[in-house]
């Protein structure tokens, strides 16, 4: 029972966190974006930049980094399990 | 006012610094003298500071206590200095289980049978490094729990306590992150928003400008500020 609890509060706070960190990523690679589409295009019209803008984010989600961020779910679970092998063993 | 967040901000620090100290893990030098098991009735205040029966078993108001008592070197500053001195202490072995504090300990029988093997004697010296968490109060009647013993040849052993360091570098790691994370929301979602409303305060008309200096003062706060 106390496993299940563990798993379900578990699982909660790494989404919160996994949620937080994937925005954070997303918005910082979208205000770069956004950057250098406007040192390359200073008088550029606004639906042009957005569009591009988009097209590079999205691009970024399909990338290796953005997928790697599955690791907040894997690293503490790997942990606990090394946890349990390290504490237990005899 | 600077009182009262002085006085918040000192209770927040302690709190948490107690609750670390009490869950980290800690290493002590020591002999075990013996072990021994009691029953405990728990009251509903040091009900706390134990964490649960064998893990395979069921919960009851009244259980049996594994204990192992010790004579182990004294420190000072959180064991950071040792010293000559010897004192008792005694820790009580229970499994913490799936439970707080994630110690994932299911073994307290094999810990036991651990201590009892490396048990001390007059004259036969067994030194042990005994890994534990929790405090021991002789008031409340509560112990620390071992996690760990590991057999040594003497007292003047070197201990590096790779996890508390990690763990502090971890802390210090989110805490940046955090602060980044913050600043970027800020930057990003809170900022433009304010900007709009206070354009819409700008429409509201001439009474209100009063308002609009404290009010825009606050909405002020919010917005980050320049980077350095």
């Amino acid at each position: 029972m106390s496993l299940v609890r563990l798993v379900v509060f578990g699982a909660i706070g790494l989404t919160v966190v996994y949620l937080a960190v994937a925005w954070f990523v997303r918005s910082t690679r979208r205000e770069r974006l956004e950057k250098q589409w406007d040192a390359a295009n200073p008088a550029g019209d606004a639906e042009a930049r957005r569009a591009e803008v988009e097209k590079g984010v999205d691009e970024y989600r399909g990338g290796l980094v953005y997928r790697s961020l599955l690791l907040i779910y894997i690293v503490p679970a790997v942990l606990v399990v090394a946890n349990i092998v390290v504490t237990n063993w005899n | 006012m600077r009182y009262v967040r002085i006085t918040l901000r000192t209770v927040v620090i302690v709190v948490v610094l107690g609750l670390l100290h009490y869950v980290l893990p800690q290493h002590d030098v020591a002999r075990v003298t013996s072990t021994e098991v009691i029953r405990m009735d728990f009251s509903s205040f040091n009900r706390w500071f134990f964490a649960r029966s064998d893990s395979g078993t069921t919960e009851l108001t009244t259980r049996d206590i594994r204990l192992i008592n010790t004579e182990r070197k004294r420190t000072l500053l959180l064991g950071f200095i040792r010293r000559e001195a010897e004192g008792v202490m005694v820790y009580r072995n229970e499994d913490t289980g799936w439970i707080w504090p994630p110690y994932f300990k299911f073994d307290s029988s094999d810990l036991q049978a651990t201590a009892s093997a490396n048990m001390s004697a007059p004259g036969v010296e067994q030194w042990a490094i005994i890994t534990h968490y929790g405090w021991r109060n002789r008031f409340f009647t509560i112990y620390p729990n071992a996690v760990g013993i590991r057999p040594v040849e003497g007292p003047d052993v070197r201990i590096i306590p790779w996890f508390n360091i990690f763990f502090f570098a971890f802390v210090i790691f989110g805490y940046f992150f955090l602060r980044a994370m913050w600043r970027q929301f800020r930057e990003r979602k809170i900022d433009p928003v304010l900007d709009s409303a206070g354009e819409a305060y700008g429409r509201v008309g001439d009474h209100a400008s009063q308002t609009r200096g404290r009010i825009g003062r606050w909405l002020d706060s919010w917005r980050a500020k320049p980077r350095k």
